[in-house]
């Protein structure tokens, strides 16, 4: 059966952004993360801005540029204007033709956002391979949100099972079970994000209602399948011990299958991802989490009673 | 299995130590330069052996010599304290340079020059003596003999093609044999061995003349400890307490080795380290003579001394680190490299307490100017090569090898199993046997940046069109595929490895006849056995070696012309070529697409990493095709060992867009900043181009992200990185944790790094492109400190 399914389905197409090789946190071992176009969340805290919208984008590295102006000439559309503080896009213009790509000497601009099949995706998966054996590691499906483009996702996941490759789901479980259902039971271990217990909160922050992120967190546990839960620690949002204790609390009780949670400290290295894309990173103002306090979280949440809490991320050198 | 070392901050006496180390200025000493001098000239009429041992003799009985406060293992190889010792015969010695070289300026805090009297004495009277006589004046004779020199252009031929160095070294001297059987065992040995020589036997003239000199330099290296043994006796008479008891214990090692077998470990350190100074000063600086495989050398000692009790694993620990500390004390980097783990002769995991040992010294006190070659095989503890990766976290200086790709190459080279499992690793990255070779691995080398140029511009050099170098390929406006120029760096290849190797054949016959070495061949296997010099062929494995470097910036090079000329048509192979003699003047257009658009090397992409593959092997094919005049065979590496500041310096601008005068890159490393899919990407690539024979050894160096070594979950990921490269069939890889430096520039100068990763906690970021805040913030966290 399984045959048929990915012999019919190779040469299906969908929209990756980054095919990140010696990806170290996300899972275990030595991976190479997928990352797919587009997500229905919008995290205020996302440092994968390129990730949320689905279509490809332009965007344009002013310390790449020498100034050789062949981009002017070559959009068809005139939606470029290189000014003294860069260059200009007229995104209404812009139709992502990549004929700038195509005339910076300098590769100055790229479109982020390239379709691929899932035959080339899961081919350029496995190069890594031997690292993976080596260390226990495998690939990463990841986004965006890879729900998004599930029949994509699934076509690649599919490729990479035959291989006998193992694979990680990282999801952000704002889908319906019907959609998320095969991509589980296709992976070996769920990387889930959890970043709120209180339903407003949630809504407020990443615009979509909690019930059905519970839900089908509860779902993927009684599939029986390894989860690591993940919570970014984002100050003034989700940096705070009672709503880490909840999470914790709904870990210990709710999700049994659970191995690790995660403690992701807020990160702030995306500002200019996000210039490049026009607009301005939300939390530009925020200071990073100190190591002191993500120790004191990893603390509130294992006296909770979990024995597999982690924190990672950069921290800040102020009280150090 | 030593966790209990785990923790200990080094003693205050390790810590002097360490401090003077680190304070003293590097200094050149003329003492050894003025002793050899006298004898030299002395005995014009002697023989070659009787000649060098005479003068090592009166070096060693004459030269000055100290034992400085809180050292338990004393000897010196000149009385200043990071002194350069002048190889004298050797080559030319610029006296403004010495004083004031470069080397000096940059290693030291404050180089020292000479005394008036002592520039005098060089200017007058040493210098002038040796114009004629150095190694290099006689190689230099023999390839104008034997065609290669051009008339019309006053120039040798190797100079333009290669680097033939006028050194012969990079060994592993018999350490073993020296402890085993101390100097009076093997003056004993050479003594019946001339006895048993006949007038009839073959080379009777020079099996005689090596046999008689060796019980000499045994003698004079006894005496030269016993120097210290009365030095350390006068000292104590003054010292009061421990220091006395110390001292006196000095003088009685001093008095035992190496001129009789080590009886315990401290012993046999003292052994090890005045044997090595005695070598170094046998043959100035330059030569290198590494450590080779300590762990194994002194494992028994250790565990014998554990049993009787006369020893405790912190006092082993702390010797360790004293001995860890002197081998800093060369100002030639890489000169006393040690091997550590690895299988032993019956292909058992042979790492000891005592490799851990020697890591956590690295990982406590920092590499210094050491290499430190960890020996990997698929039996090695995972908790060893995490300590391996942890002495990252003050530095670099630690070093990867493949014990499974080194034996199968070596076992190709003709040696048995049982050495080849017994492997040291040389200098660098250049795998021998164990104190039974005189393969020396370094010094000579094609310039792969040459070969191109031939290649593309019909066998001239881009500043001399007129001028025929090379073979007479076709010229430019004559390449009409990008086969034809394959076709032509390929005979271009052939001609410059034929002409370098003959070089290094006549340089050989100079050390032969002139300058051999019977303190080193005394040590090594093979030689009291033949009665020959290891210059002779008197080793067991007598291997020659030709490297290369620059691999990438060539294959760029290569690829860059075909995206270039031969794909896109942008302008034609002669119109390149103007601009890359113009080195891109007026071109930056140009030179932004051959350094951003053409593919590169390094990034897993086969399309690219082919030509790699293909110039390597054939490289391989062609060098091992050489015989060497000492017996063994021709052994290919890709090496570069600083020699890529040289021949940058020396080529114009590369069709990569890489500009006149900067580096070639590092042997089989990626080009700077052109490395863009990850790690796992660059030693994917770096593994195939290594897939051939090379099997004198390849460099791969990698920068090592902030962030990586932060938690035991990320170092575990690190060991791993290297068992997937080692399975893919690597030989070597060595990270160099990125420097402050490096990223201060690139905060300054950020068109230079538009690549440079920083990875903080598995996040990648370009570094160029974080606000500043954050770069300094990185650059904050990034202090590595290296010395």
């Amino acid at each position: 059966m399984a045959d048929t399914v990915y012999t019919e389905k190779t040469d299906l197409t969908g929209m990756v952004f980054n095919i990140q090789r010696h990806s170290i946190e996300d899972g275990p071992g030595i991976r190479t993360t997928i990352f797919l176009k587009g997500c229905p969340m919008r995290c205020p805290w996302c440092h994968n801005p390129e990730g949320i919208e689905s279509q490809p984008q332009l965007v344009w590295y002013q310390f790449r540029c020498i100034g050789a102006r062949g981009c002017l000439g070559a959009c068809p559309k005139n939606a470029l204007t290189l000014t003294a503080d860069g260059m200009l896009i007229n995104r209404e213009l812009c139709d992502i033709c990549g004929l700038c790509v195509d005339a910076c000497p300098a590769a100055a601009f790229e479109l982020v956002g390239k379709r691929m099949t899932a035959q080339d995706v899961a081919q350029a998966a496995l190069r890594d391979r031997p690292f993976y054996e080596a260390s226990g590691g495998g690939v990463t499906i990841s986004g965006g949100e890879p729900a998004l483009q599930a029949v994509f996702s699934r076509t690649i996941m599919e490729l990479l099972q035959n291989e006998g490759v193992h694979i990680a789901l990282d999801t952000c479980g704002g889908m319906s079970w019907r959609v998320l259902q095969p991509l589980v039971s296709l992976s070996n271990l769920v990387l889930y994000d959890l970043k709120t217990m209180d339903e407003d909160e949630h809504y407020r922050y990443t615009g979509m209602p909690l019930r059905s992120v519970l839900d089908n967190a509860r779902k993927i546990a009684r599939t029986g399948k390894p989860m690591w839960v993940r919570t970014p620690i984002i100050p003034g949002y989700t940096d705070d011990e009672e709503k880490i204790r909840n999470i914790a609390r709904f870990i210990l009780q709710d999700l049994p299958t659970v191995e690790r949670y995660d403690l992701l400290a807020f990160n702030n290295t995306c500002i200019n991802k996000y210039r490049r894309l026009d607009s301005e990173f939300p939390l530009v103002e925020e200071d990073l989490v100190s190591e002191e306090r993500m120790k004191a979280l990893v603390k509130v949440a294992s006296e909770v009673g979990l024995d597999f809490v982690h924190w990672s991320g950069m921290t800040s050198r102020k009280t150090e | 299995m030593v966790t209990v070392l785990d923790q200990a901050t080094p003693s205050e006496r390790i810590q002097k130590l360490r401090k003077r180390l680190l304070s003293s200025p590097i200094e050149v000493d003329i003492e050894r330069a003025h002793y050899y001098t006298k004898v030299w000239r002395e005995m014009e009429d002697s023989t070659p052996c009787m000649r060098k041992v005479r003068a090592l003799e009166e070096t060693l009985c004459n030269m000055t010599i100290k034992i400085e406060d809180d050292e338990i293992i004393v000897g010196v190889r000149t009385a200043r304290s990071l002194a350069t010792v002048m190889p004298v015969e050797r080559h030319p010695i610029n006296i403004a340079d010495e004083g004031n070289s470069r080397r000096s300026r940059r290693l030291a805090r404050a180089g020292t020059a000479f005394t008036k009297e002592e520039h005098r004495e060089l200017e007058e009277d040493i210098l002038p003596y040796w114009r004629d006589r150095t190694a290099r004046s006689l190689k230099h004779k023999l390839w104008r003999q034997e065609g290669l020199y051009d008339e019309e252009y006053s120039s040798l031929i190797p100079y333009e093609i290669g680097i033939i160095l006028d050194t012969q070294g990079h060994v592993i001297p018999g350490f073993r044999r020296v402890l085993k059987l101390g100097f009076k065992g093997i003056t004993e040995w050479a003594e019946r061995q001339l006895h048993n020589l006949k007038a009839e036997d073959e080379d009777y003239e020079h099996r005689r003349d090596f046999l008689k000199s060796v019980p000499i330099v045994a003698k004079a290296v006894c005496d030269y400890s016993n120097r210290y043994a009365k030095l350390a006796e006068d000292m104590a008479k003054k010292a009061e307490g421990k220091r006395k008891t110390e001292l006196l214990e000095v003088a009685k090692r001093c008095k035992h080795v190496p001129a009789e077998p080590a009886r315990n470990f401290i012993e046999a350190l003292q052994s090890l380290w005045l044997t090595q100074v005695a070598l170094c000063i046998s043959y100035g600086l330059g030569d290198v003579f590494s450590t080779g495989r300590i762990d194994q050398y002194l494992h028994p000692y250790y565990m014998a001394d554990l049993e009787a009790g006369i020893i405790t694993p912190e006092e082993a620990y702390e010797a360790i680190e004293e001995y860890h500390l002197k081998l800093a004390t060369t100002p030639l980097p890489a000169n006393y490299t040690i091997t550590l783990g690895g299988l032993d002769k019956d292909g058992e995991d042979a790492t000891n307490e005592i490799s851990y040992m020697f890591l956590n010294a690295v990982g406590k006190l920092g590499a210094f100017r050491n290499n430190v070659s960890v020996r990997v095989s698929p039996k090695t503890p995972h908790d060893f090569l995490v300590k391996a990766w942890e002495t990252h976290r003050i530095g670099a200086g630690v070093a990867f090898f493949n014990d499974e790709i080194i034996v199968r190459d070596l076992l190709e080279d003709g040696y048995a199993l049982e050495d080849a499992r017994d492997y040291s690793i040389v200098g660098c990255v250049e795998p021998t046997s164990t104190g039974k070779d005189f393969s020396y691995t370094a010094g000579n080398a094609v310039m792969l940046t040459r070969v191109l140029e031939l290649a593309i511009n019909g066998g001239c050099l881009l500043s001399n069109d007129n001028r025929l170098i090379g073979a007479p390929t076709p010229p430019a406006g004559a390449l009409k595929t990008f086969e034809d120029i394959i076709k032509a760096f390929e005979e271009q290849l052939c001609f410059c490895i034929d002409k370098c190797t003959l070089a290094s054949e006549l340089k050989d016959r100079v050390y032969a006849e002139h300058y051999p070495s019977p303190l080193l061949s005394s040590t090594i296997e093979g030689c009291l056995e033949s009665g020959k010099d290891i210059t002779r062929g008197g080793a067991i494995y007598n291997n020659g070696h030709m490297g290369m470097q620059a691999l990438a910036t060539v294959v760029n090079s290569l690829l860059a012309i075909r995206w270039a000329v031969y794909e896109h048509r942008l302008l034609t192979l002669a119109e390149l070529l103007q601009h890359v003699r113009n080195n891109f003047e007026g071109a930056a257009t140009l030179r932004q697409q051959l350094m951003r658009k053409a593919p590169k090397y390094g990034n897993d992409d086969r399309n690219a990493d082919e030509i790699a593959d293909w110039i390597v092997e054939i490289f391989c094919r062609e060098v091992r095709k050489y015989e060497c005049g000492r017996g063994g065979v021709y052994r290919p590496l890709i090496l570069s060992s600083g020699f890529q500041i040289y021949e940058g310096a020396l080529c114009g601008a590369t069709p990569d867009g890489r500009l006149a005068g900067e580096a070639v890159t590092d042997g089989i490393s990626p080009a700077h900043g052109t490395e863009l899919n990850g790690l796992t990407a660059v030693l994917q690539s770096a593994a195939n181009a290594g897939k051939a024979l090379v099997s004198d050894g390849t460099t791969l160096t990698l920068n090592l992200s902030p962030g990586l070594l932060r938690t035991g979950e990320s170092v575990d990921k690190l060991a791993s990185l290297i068992r997937g490269y080692f399975q893919l069939g690597g030989r070597h890889v060595q990270f160099t944790p990125v420097s402050t430096d490096t990223l201060k520039d690139a905060q300054s100068h950020p068109e230079k790094h538009p690549d440079l990763v920083v990875k903080v906690s598995g996040y990648s970021a370009l570094f160029v492109d974080l606000p500043s805040v954050l770069q300094n913030d990185i650059i904050a966290r990034t202090e590595f400190s290296q010395v």
